[in-house]
């Protein structure tokens, strides 16, 4: 259950309060993103899905009745953002991702390529949705209660999604876990 | 019920982000102690977990990206004050304010209906009746009656009703008992005329009007119903 100041934010952001928006997008931007980024994988394209997904959220906020299921719209508006921002990559060659992806990872001295390339492969062939998941627990730490909340999910769909999401990285990560 | 084997990525994966109940770590962990294969499977689950938060963590927005998210948002919705829309929106998101809105709107379709179909059948009788009188030669203040001649004979009067138009004829009915009677015993005359070939005395049509002509009546008893109107 949502907490009684939390619910007075959402019913206040959906009857057009802008401070209580402005709040809410202090307190979801980073979940937006991480779900986002867990579809895309590109940490540019993920930010201006959360600022597309916010801009709507705002605009169309009235469609929402229970401010309970604000965050789950949010997510959902989120999603559907980033997977259009998908749709329309795949029409890029593979070839043209491939050399964009490189370039990402070249500017980035922290991680290593190989094994960051390796996560983003086995992470692209999973479902939306379990990216999703997995990219709210590990990106922002988040609780099962909270990420059930913020997808709209069940505890035992979420704990379902995270098993069977984990254990398809984990047998695509395999030789990947035998070097390490 | 299922097994443990059957459930254990989705266990595995809850124990690695510590989201098991009590008794489900408890059964978990009893397993392990007992199972080397799923000893194996938790150990690799616990690498893979290392590589994901690892490679995650270098992911992770900068810390002034909820200012940046937010200052995109002030620009791309500037914001208004309190409008007419807003204050709608507001007003139809308690249910208790769109009823009577609903009962309003309805009330004031039915009374426009009502002005709207009371002015155009105000306007339609007018129109009508000026069409009549205009088309009908009936006799108003500013227009009196033409000077005709009245029928004479069968074929002055089959001539006249050829000319009148049906609403005159009507008309003529509303303004003058006599006349109208005088049109019907016209229409007898023609109509038995036409229909038996025998033709009464006209003169006796036009005098005595309808009240007269027996002879009419018996033939035509359809017609002796209409004149009683």
């Amino acid at each position: 259950m949502m907490e009684a100041n939390e619910r007075e934010q959402y019913q206040a952001a959906i009857q057009g309060d802008r401070d209580a928006f402005e709040m809410i997008i202090h307190t979801q931007s980073r979940p937006l993103f991480a779900i986002a980024y867990g579809i895309l994988q590109n940490r540019e394209e993920a930010e201006d899905v959360v600022q597309d997904a916010l801009v709507k959220a705002w605009k169309s906020r009235w469609r929402v009745r229970d401010p309970e299921k604000f965050p789950a719209w949010l997510g959902s508006i989120a999603r559907h953002r980033a997977h259009d921002v998908l749709r329309r990559r795949r029409n890029v060659s593979l070839e043209e991702q491939l050399v964009e992806l490189a370039a990402t990872d070249a500017d980035d001295p922290i991680s290593d390529a190989d094994r960051q390339q390796q996560v983003h492969s086995a992470m692209a062939s999973l479902p939306e949705l379990h990216r999703a998941a997995i990219a709210l627990r590990y990106l922002e730490d988040m609780d099962y209660v909270t990420i059930e909340r913020t997808l709209g999910l069940t505890n035992g769909a979420l704990r379902g999604i995270l098993g069977r999401a984990l254990g398809a990285m984990r047998k695509k990560l395999r030789p990947l876990q035998a070097i390490t | 019920m299922p097994t443990i084997h059957e459930e254990i990525d989705e266990l595995l994966t809850a124990d690695l982000h510590d989201q098991l109940t009590d008794s489900e770590r408890q059964t978990l962990h009893s397993h392990l102690v007992e199972c080397a294969d799923c000893r194996q499977l938790h150990r690799e689950y616990q690498n893979m977990n290392t590589i994901l938060a690892e490679t995650f963590e270098a992911s992770k927005p900068a810390p002034a990206f909820e200012q940046r998210v937010l200052a995109a948002f002030r620009r791309r919705v500037p914001n208004k004050g309190p409008g007419v829309i807003r204050f709608l929106i507001l007003a139809m998101q308690s249910r208790s304010a769109r009823v009577p809105a609903v009962a309003v709107i309805l009330l004031g379709l039915v009374q426009v209906g009502r002005m709207v179909t009371d002015k155009t059948n105000r306007n339609g009788f007018a129109v009508a009746e000026n069409s009549i009188v205009s088309r009908s030669n009936i006799p108003t203040a500013e227009k009196p009656a033409p000077s005709m001649a009245a029928p004479q004979n069968s074929s002055d009067f089959t001539e006249l009703a050829k000319k009148a138009p049906a609403d005159a004829l009507t008309a003529a009915a509303f303004e003058d008992r006599s006349d109208f009677n005088r049109v019907l015993g016209g229409l007898r005359s023609q109509l038995n005329k036409d229909w038996f070939g025998t033709l009464g005395d006209p003169g006796s049509l036009f005098a005595g009007g309808v009240a007269g002509d027996h002879s009419c009546q018996q033939r035509l008893p359809i017609l002796r119903g209409r004149s009683a109107v």
